[in-house]
């Protein structure tokens, strides 16, 4: 019976450690950059393969939150700042900011700088006015563009606005921003002509307008907006 | 050029993707000829809408990426911990564990009976190895309810709360929570989970040379030191007006950051009738405020954040808990 015991004990402990089910953390696949961009112009599937090796990298999270708290900022910020610079990264990478000055890791890490400093200056002029601002980014991260952060007011007309699109239309209009070509549309949303994505989307966007003419209250608003 | 083909060129030219032949060429247009210019500002709407589908579908990714990793984040002393329910590889460690201590008890027992033995487990269980070491659940105050001391009597430390690392709700009683002290409950480990005075962190460090008041309140603000700001904003005169009530605002962000709810709520209900700053923050910590002190103009107060809130996520936060409050019902 003990014999037993130990055989079923022994066995299913060997079963968990093949199966990799105790606490361990999954192996995560490296990219080099070549890897990871190619990937990032490649079809859905592959984008989001390259996004998810590049948010769960724990190195690279590490290092954001080890940089921000250097500066001064709270884990807190850090994480914050991780979850926002990825999506300037990824925005940063489609409109062809990255030019491979640094490594992709040096760039993505220097954004999340960026958005740690841009939200730190945006509730402190929020707030007060009471200190210089003092931003610095290190030698190391000289080639990183730029952040813009969207401030909240904005984003929430606009995902007003975007109610008033239908499905197709901002589908259209996502894939054009993300780089995807005509052909891709066309073959993704079952479009029948190439040249019919271009006018697709120019139709969405003027008929976006007439509703838009008919809704002054937000249409003001919009335009009083801008980027905080 | 027909009008999608501007479309698209204004598109090109807005991401500085044509050469400086073209993009002078678009210029010349949009300065000419005002259709175009309005025609620009349509596109750029367009590229604002793309950003934010973008952004949400991204918000959408991460937050599963989260949930699926496994793996603790050990960068960090405030990163989340994983729940034992989203953490499969636990489970098998406890069953590891509880099989081994079975194993154990089996083992050393003296009878040689099988029946014998199997009583003797039955018996005497390794039930600490389950119940100790777990993660309380904030979705479960009742639970926390008859372990917890009295919310007054724990008040947070001033370092800031961080959302992620959720405590248990302190509570009133030992007793089942009558309605009114389970919706208390509810806000309380909402409210001592909301960092009020983040975001005030500045880079720059230590005091300054004739610092007033209402700097070296902030400044010990952000280092978290709550009660030497407090005494520090006090000090700032009801004279200067401005500045005065910069301070008074902070110094709800204080109170309500140490759970001193009844100090934070009269406040905060000066500013937002000013609609000072940051109403969407106040407002919703004002309305948790009501609710932690069971003020009846909590509930009201609630509601009103998850429909006139300015801010999406607070709404959402909001939202979450009425619905909480609802399903208590």
């Amino acid at each position: 019976m003990k014999s037993l015991f130990l055989f079923f004990l022994f066995g299913y402990i060997y079963k968990a450690s093949l199966t990799n089910d105790l606490d361990m953390p999954p192996q995560q696949k490296q990219y080099s950059d070549e890897q990871l961009l190619k990937m990032i112009r490649g079809s859905e599937q592959e984008r989001a393969n390259a996004l998810k090796a590049f948010f769960t990298d724990q190195q690279l999270k590490a290092s954001v939150i080890r940089k921000i708290q250097q500066k001064g900022g709270s884990a807190n910020d850090a994480q914050d700042a991780f979850q926002e610079g990825f999506k300037a990264f990824y925005r940063h990478l489609l409109n062809g900011k990255f030019e491979g000055r640094s490594s992709l890791r040096t760039f993505f890490v220097g954004i999340c700088i960026r958005c740690w400093l841009d939200g730190l200056k945006k509730s402190f002029y929020q707030r007060t006015t009471l200190t210089d601002k003092e931003e610095t980014l290190d030698d190391e991260y000289e080639h990183t563009p730029e952040t813009r952060m969207m401030s909240r007011e904005r984003k929430s007309q606009l995902q007003k606005v975007l109610a008033l699109l239908g499905d197709r239309c901002k589908k259209v209009i996502m894939m054009g921003y993300e780089g995807y070509n005509s052909e891709e549309i066309k073959q993704k949303l079952e479009i029948e002509a190439e040249e019919a994505v271009r006018k697709i989307r120019y139709r969405c966007m003027t008929k976006l307008k007439e509703k838009l003419a008919s809704q002054p209250t937000l249409n003001a608003l919009l335009k009083s907006l801008s980027y905080g | 050029m027909d009008k999608a083909t501007l479309h698209e060129k204004l598109d090109a030219y807005l991401k500085g993707s044509l050469d400086a032949a073209e993009q002078a060429e678009v210029r010349q247009l949009i300065d000419s000829d005002k259709d175009v210019a309005d025609q620009l500002e349509l596109v750029r709407l367009e590229q604002e809408l793309a950003e934010v589908m973008v952004d949400e579908k991204l918000d959408e990714m991460m937050k599963a990426w989260n949930e699926e990793a496994s793996s603790p984040a050990a960068i960090s002393d405030t990163a989340p911990k994983p729940k034992a329910g989203s953490f499969p590889g636990q489970w098998v460690m406890w069953g590891s564990v509880l099989i081994i201590c079975a194993g154990l008890v089996f083992w050393s027992w003296p009878s040689p009976q099988e029946t014998a033995s199997t009583d003797a487990v039955n018996e005497d269980p390794p039930s600490s190895v389950q119940s100790e070491d777990r993660e309380p659940s904030v979705d479960a105050p009742t639970e926390a309810a008859t372990s917890e001391p009295p919310a007054q009597e724990t008040k947070k430390a001033p370092a800031p709360a961080k959302k992620e690392s959720k405590t248990p709700p302190p509570v009133a009683s030992a007793k089942e929570p009558q309605p009114s002290e389970a919706i208390q409950q509810l806000a309380l480990a909402l409210a001592t989970n909301t960092r009020a005075t983040g975001g005030t962190y500045i880079i720059r460090k230590g005091a300054q040379p004739n610092e007033s008041p209402l700097a070296k309140g902030y400044r010990l603000m952000g280092e978290g030191k709550l009660d030497e700001a407090e005494s520090a904003l006090l000090k700032v005169p009801e004279a200067q007006e401005r500045r005065y009530l910069n301070a008074q605002q902070y110094l709800a962000f204080i109170y309500f950051e140490k759970g001193e709810y009844e100090k934070s709520i009269p406040i905060l209900e000066n500013l937002t009738q000013l609609n000072y700053s940051q109403q969407a923050e106040m407002e919703w910590y004002l309305a948790l405020s009501y609710l932690a002190t069971e003020n009846p103009k909590g509930l009201e107060a609630l509601k009103q954040v998850t429909t006139e809130s300015t801010s999406p996520e607070i709404q959402e936060e909001a939202q979450q808990l009425l619905d909480e409050i609802n399903a208590l019902d």
